[in-house]
């Protein structure tokens, strides 16, 4: 456990993306941006950035495989990236709730879910991408800014992301991708 | 490195066509072309800015690419024989350029939008534009010097860029002591009114900023002791931060701007004297015959006739009993008239009104606009305050002349007051 840990690097990356998480949860809380879009510009929650921090050192951990040793097959690897990625989205689903709760943010309520949905759709990604299925992510996220809200400022129902935290059919789609995709990431070698 | 071998590696290469096309879709659906359709070159340079968030997200994005894949191909350890400088400026020269490209593509479209030919005052903000985002690509190349792999990098340098100059320009405004932030990004540049040009220090600014911060990451390159870098690099940076940080410390929301007199062109003709200014002079005799009829009509109800209608950048004489309105070349008439029916009263006395008796600045507002003749039905007004306008209406003039006395009155109490 200790040699596969240092060898994905888990120990730096994961700490380091969660602190960053949690840095990004409590500057960004409620706050809007004016972003450039093609519904004629609108201001969106910066909150949808703070999920990336914690794909990227998901992917950069995953990433990190030692093929030989892993190949070899006489730990059971895949299980362990399984749960290597609930724990680390269940603990920003716990960070997101925790400034939710104590700043009284409706989009901390939100980000841990979002982080579980983008984790889903990157994971889903990675047979075919590998590393570089971290786009992924990023490029809903600019979907989501440029495209993801009408002219008035509302947001379509297909962008998810900015969904409140309890919004029932957003938490189902979100638990069905997550699901697939670490069953789909836990059977690739990339 | 030849061009060809350049532009068929490059990341900017590729990422310039989807880029490139993006920002034309932004630049014709977003942002209401109100907000620059004034014929004022410096007003149209400003609104170009909006692109920044893209073209330095792009470069940056793309510079921390090339930095990875230097480091990776171990080309960035071969500083003994080539310089570092002399191959980060020919990996940085394409995402360098996709970014002045974004730039220059938002320019010219929103010049074309606006049909203005850029002048000599707009120039400085115009080159500034194109520049910026050349230093977030060194900025970006810099990042990515130090990450072990550009797949994960590149995407958040890219992201972090957007999302960076959006939060500084939009929220630095709530978190005490980032409000320099807004200015030194420059994404937010506010618009220059039609007398206005944007100061060169607000120009200045961004690029000590933005320069400083890029520059302390390029002397980080140099062949001197790490000693001597580090130090080099924080001094650098700290005197480019604390510099504009210093720079920008007495400025409020709005760019720093210059302001000059306009050149103003009166109508000659009998009745109210209305003057515009000199850039819309076209439009004065359209002007005149929309503001005649109503300043007749309010006159008639019992509201002092002005011994001048003037726009409401122009300069008034003290003493002058002026209405000032509001209007862009492309108002429609009915705006043009909303806009004079309005002006009996002015922002200030407006504003303070309303703070004071909100239910008498709708019913003033409502009475007025039906008094000049204008369509009220579209009015949000309540049905109450219909009733009340209509019930003062129905008055000799004299009691009208003298209701509109007293709310006016109460409106310029404000300064005296408080």
């Amino acid at each position: 456990m200790y040699w596969w840990i240092k060898a994905r690097r888990a120990h730096i990356n994961i700490p380091v993306g969660l602190a960053v998480f949690a840095v990004l949860v409590w500057l960004f809380r409620d706050r809007l941006a004016a972003m450039p879009s093609l519904a004629g510009g609108n201001e969106v929650q910066l909150m949808l950035l703070a999920p990336l921090s914690v794909c990227a050192a998901l992917i950069a951990t995953l990433s990190a495989r030692v093929h030989d040793v892993e190949n070899a097959g006489t730990r059971p690897f895949a299980r362990m990236d399984a749960a290597l990625v609930i724990l680390v989205v269940a603990a920003a689903v716990g960070i997101g709730y925790g400034f939710s709760w104590a700043l009284g943010s409706g989009a901390a309520g939100a980000v841990g879910r979002n982080t579980a949905l983008l984790t889903g759709f990157m994971l889903m990604c990675r047979p075919l991408l590998g590393e570089r299925s971290l786009v992924i992510p990023l490029a809903w996220i600019l979907l989501v800014v440029v495209e993801g809200y009408d002219g008035l400022g509302h947001p379509h129902a297909w962008a998810l992301l900015p969904a409140p935290g309890m919004d029932l059919p957003v938490l189902a789609v979100t638990a069905v991708v997550f699901t697939t995709g670490v069953l789909l990431s836990s059977r690739t070698k990339s | 490195m030849k061009v060809k071998a350049l532009l068929r590696t490059s990341s900017a290469t590729f990422l310039a066509a989807p880029v490139l096309v993006f920002t034309c879709f932004v630049a014709y659906s977003s942002g209401s072309l109100a907000q620059y359709d004034n014929r004022h070159p410096p007003t149209v340079s400003a609104a170009a800015y909006q692109a920044l968030v893209l073209a330095a997200s792009a470069a940056a994005g793309c510079g921390a690419w090339e930095a990875g894949r230097l480091r990776q191909s171990g080309i960035w350890d071969m500083a003994s024989w080539r310089s570092r400088y002399r191959i980060a400026a020919q990996r940085l020269s394409l995402p360098g350029a996709l970014g002045v490209a974004v730039m220059v593509v938002m320019t010219v479209m929103r010049f074309v939008q606006a049909s203005v030919i850029p002048d000599a005052a707009s120039l400085p903000a115009v080159a500034i534009g194109l520049l910026l985002p050349i230093p977030y690509a060194v900025m970006g190349f810099a990042i990515g010097n130090v990450s072990r792999s550009p797949v994960v990098c590149a995407p958040l340098v890219m992201a972090g860029t957007w999302f960076f100059i959006g939060f500084a320009g939009n929220s630095s405004t709530d978190i005490p002591g980032t409000l320099w932030l807004r200015h030194a990004t420059a994404y937010t540049m506010s618009s220059p009114e039609i007398d206005q040009v944007i100061s060169p220090l607000g120009l200045l600014v961004p690029v000590l900023f933005t320069c400083a911060v890029a520059g302390s990451a390029m002397l980080l390159w140099g062949p001197w002791r790490a000693a001597v870098r580090i130090t080099l690099a924080g001094l650098v940076a700290v005197a480019g931060l604390a510099t504009s940080c210093a720079m920008t410390s007495g400025w409020g929301y709005r760019t720093p701007m210059i302001t000059s007199a306009l050149a103003e062109k009166c109508s000659n003709r009998a009745g109210v004297n209305v003057c515009v200014p000199e850039l819309y002079q076209d439009m004065l005799p359209r002007v005149q015959k929309t503001a005649g009829p109503i300043v007749e009509h309010l006159h008639r109800a019992g509201v002092p006739a002005p011994e001048k209608v003037t726009y409401r950048r122009l300069e008034v004489a003290a003493g002058t009993e002026a209405w000032h309105i509001w209007f862009l070349p492309r108002t429609s008439t009915d705006e043009l008239a909303e806009s004079v029916a309005h002006a009996p009263l002015n922002d200030a006395e407006w504003s303070c009104l309303g703070r004071k008796d909100f239910k008498r600045a709708d019913t003033l507002e409502l009475w007025l606009r039906s008094t000049a003749g204008l369509d009220a039905g579209d009015s949000v007004s309540d049905r109450e305050t219909v009733a009340a306008v209509e019930k003062v209406r129905k008055r000799p003039v004299g009691e009208q002349a003298a209701w509109f006395a007293e709310a006016r009155a109460r409106a310029r109490s404000c300064g005296k007051a408080g």
